[in-house]
Parts: C-alpha cells; structure tokens; sequence
C-alpha cells in the first residue's frame, strides 16, 4: 500500500486527536490497564465500568500521538453500551486484522473506526493505533479475573 | 549561495574542499524513499556506511576469512594481522597508548556492562557510591543499576540545569568519600549537550575516583584523546561512526585492566586451561572470549580511516556550522520548541512541537524522504526531567548539507499545515 500522510491523517482521526471523546477517569472504575509503547513513550490507560455485563462508561487518558489518542477516543465511543463479551470480541478481531496484511476491515466507511485502516499502511505506526485496544483487552480480562 | 529573506546572518555554511564529493562515498544517499531523495537526519541513531567500509567488509569475506589468533595457514595470519591493525588504528584514533588498550566489545553498552562486572563490581561494597549523570542514555544507567542490585552500591545522579546542561556545581557536590565510581556521556544522544569532560575527570581524579567517559556521540563528531583526557575507560560504538553494527570498543588503561577479572569466559582469553584451574591471557585477549567479530573490527578500522581522511577538525567545525545553521532556520516553523537552551552542541538537535507529537512528526517527515528519530531515544529520565516523554531528534553527519536542512525545514512546515 503506498503511504501518503493525507490518508494516515484522515479528518476524522484529526478530529479524535484533537478533541478526543471520553478522555477522562472513571471514579470507581471496575476495572483499568495501563500501557505504554516503549519504543515511544507513548502511554495510556483504559477504564470501564461494568453493570450487568454492560459496559456502562468507558474512558481513557493518555499522554500519546495523535493515531493512538484518535484510536482510543473511538475505542471509547465504539465500546460504551456493548457487552462484555461482544467487546472482547470486537477487541480481538481488530488486533488480529491490524496484524494481518489482508484488505479485510471489520469496520466499514459509515464508522468514524474505518479511518483506521489506513494506518496499516504505515507498519511504523500499528502499534500507535493498537496500544488503546491492548489496554482495554488488559482491563477486560482483570474483570474476570476479579 | 542562498540567502534566506528577512534574515541577514543566516548564510549555509561553505561546505569545506575535502567534503565537497562526501556524499558520493556513501551510496545509501542515493536512494529515494516514498519517491523523494533521502535526507538521512538519523545520525545518532546510526551512520550510513562509506564505500571503503563495504569494500573492505567485502573484501574480507572475498578474500582473508579465516579465523584469527589460531591457524597457522596464511589466511589465518592475515586475518589476524587485518584485526590487531584495526585495534592499533583505534588506539591511535582515540590516542591511547598502547594498542592493547583497545578491547573490541559488541557496542559501547557491552563495553560499559564490561567494565561494570570486572573492574568495578570487585572494588565496591553495600553503601559505596557509583556516581552517573540525569543524561545519560540507558546504557550508561541500566549496567549500574545492576550492579547496585548484585552489590548493595547506591547509584548517584548528578542533575542537570532546565536548560539541558549538567550541573556543575551539585556534580562537585555528589562526590564524596564514598564514591568508587564516576560515569558519565561526553555527548548527550538526546539533546546534543556536550559536557565540560575536562572539568568532571579531573574533580574526579583529584578524589583519586576511576572514571568512564560514555564517547558513543563524541568520538565522530570531535577530537577524542583519550590520554590528554586522563579518563580510565572510554567506550565507543562502530556503527555510529562510520563503521558496521555489532562492533565498538573499550579504551581501559593498561595498568587498570591488567588488574581486572575476565568478563566472559572461553576461547582465545585463556593462557592455559587444565581443570584444577585456568590462566587468562594479558589484555585485551583477557577480555574478548570466542571468535570475535572480525570483519566487524576491521570495518571498524576502514571507517577510522574514513574519518581521518577527511579530518577531525574539518568535521567538527563544518558540523558545528550546519547545527547552527539549522537551529536558526527552526526559528521560522511556529509552535517549534528546541529542547536544551545551550549555544555549543554537537550532533543532535531535540525539539517538540505544541500540535503535533513527536511520532506524528516523524511519520510526515519519513513521508517527505526526511528520516529523523522520535521517542525517548533511550533517555527516559532525562526526558521527563526536561517535562516531555518524548522528542523529535534530527541528528547531523558529515555528509549533510544545507539542502538537507532545507528539506527538513520544509516538511516541518507540513506538520504545521496538517496539525496547525
């Protein structure tokens, strides 16, 4: 895939990294993760809040880029009001896809979260966009193990 | 000559007659990357490698191979003697005394974990003090903190000022009767800061303290005597100046590593091995167990070569120039802020920019062809001491020019048009 910065920088995720959604903590969170890109500094941390297997509230902050700071915003607003169960899924299926060089996308053009796939474009950069999905994967399995 | 509008002392530097075809030695600097001509602003990280060092890397392999120190077959003989002239050549580059002063390590980090475990794990106890800079790279941090940890040694840090230079003054102050041990970088990898290494050698040899000097940054960029210096150990690094990865060097003075214990144990470092016990050869031998990095040592050679040929001095005042030249074209990208307030650096200027990270910066300017580095650049405690996790580094070579100055300035103007 040709890398052009116009496609990495999307509006949308312009937008996310500029005035990111749910960049907060959640008191009396069930469950939080921190992470941090070595290679970087990057580093965020992910909170839920679990009420009847419904994710009631889902928030993050982070000190980070603006691909990772987009992608956690949109984690956030994709995750809030789903199950548990259903974001693991979702969690696992967009590593494996972000990993994979094939153009398959779980997300299609009507989700803010289809900006992303241009980041598999810059292989440099995966890690950026993966680090907020990896903490909330992180924070998720300390509920069950709660 | 271009003059850039609105500011008069802002001339590019002349590049001096010995590095006019510079460029032309280094193939890599042909290529293009994402279709545009690659401006290497990478330096610190690694240096590109000259023709002479391919060749003579090739040439090794193509012609000399063999293994060194054992056979007596002619191609053992001159592998040999290929390796012990590249140690000679580096004894005098860093102007040792005696070629044997010269230990081939893997980097500056082994050599530095080197001297940690055989010289000075045996001299300290639990309570004495190792003593380190806030700005050291996590070479120069980690090997000490473990020995901390195997011997109950403190480690000591000497701040630095919120300009990005060290404190002198709390430096004269954290020595003490219990510090066995001072080490410390000559240039910062991160900031470019280049420390008054005269001034904290010989504080620390009037307290009768061994000493290291961290040259990885300094000895391609400036004029390195190691004797004048006084210091006991210096490390270098070979893939930042010039020559192949794999391969740096430990200056140690001979009467210190006559006295040191093996650091590794194996082939070639032993005098003589039976099982009621084994005798180690004399340095450098005692300390370069099993086949080293042959090829990695003479291409280490071929780039000192390189470097002399063209001159320390040329090197050091056209890079000199070129840094500045660039810190005053950064004045022209808004929201741009160099990191470090100091007027002399060397190498590497670190900077951040209020819209957009350093990892965002880097992406664009990759995609421009301009290559620089961002992260912590293994310095996290300095990074957070000067506020910031991370930077954007560009860092300068020999071979880099005005236009390369140019095309980085102009593709920070593109991080500002799409972060702005």
């Amino acid at each position: 895939m040709p890398q052009d910065p116009k496609d990495l920088y999307k509006r949308i995720l312009m937008r996310h990294s500029k005035e990111p959604r749910n960049r907060r903590t959640i008191e009396g969170s069930s469950s939080e993760a921190f992470l941090a890109n070595a290679l970087c500094g990057d580093e965020v941390t992910m909170y839920l809040k679990i009420d009847n297997d419904q994710l009631s509230d889902v928030s993050f902050n982070a000190q980070c880029c603006s691909i990772c700071m987009a992608s956690a915003s949109m984690l956030t607003e994709k995750a809030k009001g789903s199950s548990q169960e259903s974001t693991e899924k979702l969690v696992r299926q967009f590593l494996k896809e972000m990993r994979e060089e094939e153009d398959d996308f779980l997300f299609d053009e009507s989700e803010d979260l289809y900006a992303l796939k241009s980041v598999k474009a810059f292989p440099s950069r995966l890690r950026c966009a993966t680090l907020p999905w990896e903490a909330l994967k992180e924070a998720l399995s300390a509920v069950d193990q709660k | 000559m271009k003059m850039i509008e609105g500011n008069e002392k802002l001339q590019p530097p002349t590049i001096p007659e010995v590095l006019r075809k510079a460029r032309e030695d280094f193939p890599i600097l042909k290529r293009e990357v994402h279709g545009k001509p690659l401006v290497y602003l990478d330096n610190a990280a690694s240096t590109q490698k000259p023709q002479s060092v391919i060749d003579t890397i090739t040439r090794y392999y193509g012609h000399e191979n063999a293994n060194i120190h054992r056979g007596v077959h002619l191609l053992s003989t001159e592998a040999t003697a290929a390796y012990e002239n590249a140690r000679a050549k580096i004894a005098r580059y860093i102007n040792a005394a005696d070629s044997s002063e010269i230990v081939f390590t893997r980097q500056a980090t082994e050599a530095i974990n080197l001297v940690a475990h055989s010289f000075v794990e045996p001299i300290v106890e639990a309570g004495d003090e190792i003593v380190i800079t806030h700005m050291e790279h996590h070479a120069n941090i980690v090997p000490w903190q473990l020995l901390c940890e195997r011997t109950g040694a403190i480690l000591k840090v000497v701040p630095i000022l919120d300009n990005g230079l060290l404190d002198t003054e709390a430096f004269h102050k954290t020595l003490g009767p219990k510090t066995k041990f001072l080490s410390f970088v000559y240039v910062s990898n991160s900031i470019g800061t280049i420390n008054p290494v005269k001034t904290l050698l010989d504080a620390a040899k009037e307290r009768g303290i061994p000493t290291l000097v961290d040259g990885a940054q300094a000895v391609q960029h400036k004029t390195v005597d190691a004797q004048s210096l006084d210091c006991d150990f210096l490390v270098m690094s070979g893939h930042k100046m010039f020559g192949p990865t794999g391969i740096g060097a430990l200056y140690g003075k001979r009467s210190r590593l006559d006295g040191m214990r093996p650091y590794q144990g194996g082939g070639d470092m032993i005098a003589h091995v039976s099982f009621e016990g084994t005798t180690y050869k004399e340095p450098p031998s005692r300390f370069e167990a099993g086949t080293p990095h042959i090829e990695g040592a003479i291409g280490l050679g071929a780039a000192v070569d390189y470097i002399e040929s063209v001159g320390r001095d040329v090197i050091e005042s056209y890079e000199t120039e070129l840094i500045a030249y660039a810190i005053e074209r950064l004045k022209e990208i808004p929201n741009l802020r160099v990191v470090g307030d100091f007027e002399e650096r060397a190498g590497a200027i670190s900077f951040v920019m209020e819209n957009a990270h350093p990892h965002d910066i880097g992406t664009i300017l990759d995609t421009e062809g301009v290559a620089i580095r961002s992260g912590h650049h293994c310095c996290e405690p300095l990074m957070r001491r000067l506020g910031t996790v991370a930077t954007a580094r560009a860092s300068f070579s020999l071979y880099n020019n005005h236009d390369d100055v140019d095309a980085f300035i102009e593709a920070l103007k593109k991080v500002n048009t799409l972060f702005g």
